[in-house]
């Protein structure tokens, strides 16, 4: 039983002047409401239930085209997830960053749960939307090669590199993930500046909020396969072995995330009224 | 403000006015459910020894704060016209109808007669005119009874 | 004892305006109050400040003893139904079910029995609710989180009569039952004046009364009748609105009249009206503009 049901069993009678429990401090362990596992599954499942059905569109669409391709015994020597596909999906993941506070923000906050808690959870739709991203993108590719390979096409990509091998794969997913995260957690910070700003004043927050991103695209650009800006007007840039430009990315985003928890913090709701004087 | 432009709110409304001493809205609300209660016990509609409805019952029925009920309840409970039994609940006191009945005889001439014959005053009657009237107002009601 | 609420000198500013000035009031146990104001008076900003949604630009508050900034332990014993509150699109059950994660005390049986009794599809997505049943659903969720502090922030945009007495009485029910601090902010006064043990009346951000319900009932009294007899019986009386047509008058007091007075009144032939809560705060409301705040307190 709870302090609560206890207390008022109490003072059924008239109600009147039975006392309250007094709250602990904030700070001590306990557990918080809704846990972590729950709100994480609200903003990810929450996130996903719009995204899935755009890429499930996405993907019947792509086999449709191929399939009229095959059967019109047309031919292909590159990929072509990587030209209609794989490009775009960043816009995805900014969009999904963008609306994260907006949407679940009003919900979590608004029933009790702690800022705290609001950006714990967007923390963890982040990891969740950019895997699901990253798969998405990778088994496209691996069933578009085993389509090609069936249909007798070469599949290579754009700038020649090529997949084979579960290394290939690997090195890919991987760099979407940090990809994804990237883009997610730069639409993240313009989301929660809108949240804090109003939505006239949170222009000038969007060049540093828009960092992560930037990171990505110019550290993992020519080892990314399917980029539209990878390399692009930026080859002057010295690019950084695989693995440190991967180090950076992540330095990044964990650094957005941290500036996030920290901005979640000015939040009122419902978002968007005025701002204090002081 | 609307209701400043009621009409009503000027008219002198002089022969009501002795109304304000008996129940009305600027009567607090315990004190109203504790007229009703006591009502009750006088009609005989509330048998001595029997059970009076809880605070919740009250405050469900008249739809008011069970805290307002309470109060309505302990004033007769302090009038010594309800008494409480441990873990049951309120009820009526032996005696109870009788004493207020004895109250409500005394405070009759003062809560009925008394306006009605300033009332009859201001009019012109005189006593016998108002006695006659009264007297005709009690033959209809005896008439009426079955 | 621990109060439920304690709110001293609450100043909340905007740019342009001071939404909340010097606010002070304290819901020690389990009660229900009624925070009563015109629109715009500040009763939201204070409700959005009590939940942590809004912060103090100075001032304190406390909630279950303790302040409910990012407070988990304090949020959890609290819940806040807006007016027009906001939802994700989901359906009517599963905002139910997440609901049920949010507070500890939550009552799936109260709230099925609610659902039904407000008629509410559970299968439905919520945007295809009427703003009615979008109420109703926020008040469902009010009633069966069972915290200790419940603010309701007029709840009931849509619903009609029936459907909002329903609400009052299950809200009774509820308190009865499982006694809480309760505090309903509401511009439909009289429909509420009998559920409110406490009202707290705002305008333009301050608390320009606060008192015991049935203390003020009888307190402010419109007598009325020949100028002459009225100033006579008010005279050395608190008048808060004074109105004469001709040679006839009709003045608010407060204060209350006692038995004497009453009698005096009908000897004069004069008129006595109490003033109903709504009355009272338009009086209220009416005052501020003149001279400062009194507090009546109980």
């Amino acid at each position: 039983m709870t302090d609560f049901a206890r207390s008022t069993e109490s003072g059924s009678q008239s109600g009147a002047g039975a006392a309250v429990e007094p709250a602990p401090r904030a700070g001590r362990a306990s557990g918080g409401r809704p846990s972590l596992g729950n709100t994480g599954a609200i903003t990810s499942v929450g996130s996903l239930m719009w995204m899935g059905v755009l890429w499930l569109v996405v993907a019947v669409i792509f086999a449709i085209v191929l399939g009229v391709l095959a059967a019109t015994d047309g031919s292909l020597d590159h990929s072509l997830w990587q030209r209609a596909v794989a490009g775009w999906q960043r816009w995805i993941l900014l969009a999904a960053g963008v609306t994260m506070t907006t949407t679940f923000g009003p919900m979590l906050v608004g029933n009790g749960a702690t800022r705290a808690r609001l950006a714990s959870a967007s923390a963890v739709a982040m990891v969740v939307l950019a895997l699901a991203g990253s798969l998405f993108i990778t088994v496209g590719y691996g069933l578009e090669g085993l389509a090609f390979d069936g249909l007798g096409w070469r599949h290579d990509l754009r700038d020649g590199q090529d997949l084979d091998g579960a290394a290939g794969y690997a090195r890919l997913g991987a760099g979407y993930l940090a990809l994804f995260a990237a883009y997610f957690a730069s639409g993240w910070l313009i989301g929660i500046a809108r949240g804090v700003l109003g939505s006239d004043d949170f222009v000038v927050l969007i060049p540093p909020a828009v960092v992560p991103a930037a990171v990505a695209e110019l550290l993992l650009m020519r080892d990314l396969a399917g980029l539209p800006f990878g390399g692009r007007g930026f080859g002057w840039v010295p690019e950084p072995a695989y693995p440190v430009g991967m180090l950076a990315v992540v330095a990044a985003v964990v650094v957005a995330a941290l500036v996030a928890r920290r901005a979640t913090r000015a939040l009122t709701f419902p978002l968007g009224t005025p701002r204090p004087a002081d | 403000m609307n209701y400043w432009t009621d009409e009503s709110m000027w008219t002198v409304r002089d022969t009501e006015a002795w109304r304000v001493d008996v129940l009305d809205d600027g009567t607090p609300l315990f004190a109203q459910i504790a007229e009703r209660l006591a009502d009750l016990i006088a009609e005989g509609a509330l048998a001595e020894g029997e059970r009076v409805p809880s605070t919740n019952e009250l405050a469900a029925y008249h739809r008011i704060n069970p805290a307002t009920a309470a109060k309505g309840i302990n004033v007769l409970a302090d009038d010594g016209l309800l008494e409480k039994r441990r873990g049951i609940g309120m009820f009526v006191a032996s005696g109870a109808r009788e004493r207020l009945l004895a109250e409500r005889r005394k405070r009759f001439a003062e809560r009925y007669v008394q306006p009605m014959v300033s009332e009859a005053q201001r009019l012109g009657f005189d006593t016998d005119v108002l006695v006659e009237l009264i007297r005709e107002a009690g033959h209809a009601q005896e008439g009426a009874r079955p | 004892m621990t109060a439920a609420i304690s709110v001293t000198g609450l100043t909340r500013r905007y740019r342009d305006h001071l939404a909340l000035d010097d606010v002070t009031l304290g819901i020690d146990g389990p009660s229900i109050t009624g925070l009563l104001g015109r629109n715009g008076a500040g009763k939201t900003t204070l409700m959005r400040v009590i939940a942590a949604q809004e912060f103090a630009s100075a001032g304190q508050v406390r909630v279950l003893g303790a302040s409910p900034v990012e407070n988990d332990a304090v949020l959890r014993r609290m819940v806040f139904i807006r007016e027009d509150q906001t939802f994700p699109d989901i359906k009517v059950r599963d905002a139910l079910a997440a609901a049920s994660w949010f507070y500890p005390n939550w009552s799936a049986e109260l709230a099925r029995t609610l659902v039904a009794e407000f008629d509410l599809p559970t299968r439905r997505p919520i945007r295809k609710l009427s703003r009615g049943m979008r109420s109703a659903l926020s008040i469902v969720i009010g009633l069966a989180a069972r915290a200790e502090v419940t603010l309701f922030d007029e709840p009931y945009a849509g619903l009609d009569a029936v459907a909002r007495q329903l609400f009052y009485d299950r809200l009774l029910a509820e308190y009865a039952e499982h006694p809480r601090a309760m505090v309903l902010s509401t511009h439909l006064i009289d429909e509420v004046a009998g559920l409110l043990e406490r009202v707290v009346m705002i305008d333009r951000g301050r608390v320009v009364l606060d008192a015991v319900t049935d203390d003020l009932r009888g307190t402010f009294v419109t007598v009325s009748g020949p100028s002459a007899a009225v100033e006579q019986l008010v005279a050395g009386r608190a008048v808060w609105d004074r109105r004469a047509l001709g040679a006839q008058e009709s003045v608010v007091v407060a204060g209350g009249l006692a038995d004497l007075d009453r009698r005096r009144a009908r000897d004069l032939r004069l008129s006595l009206e109490p003033l109903s809560l709504q009355q009272i705060m338009v009086h209220a409301s009416a005052r501020r503009a003149e001279d400062a705040p009194e507090r009546t307190s109980a």
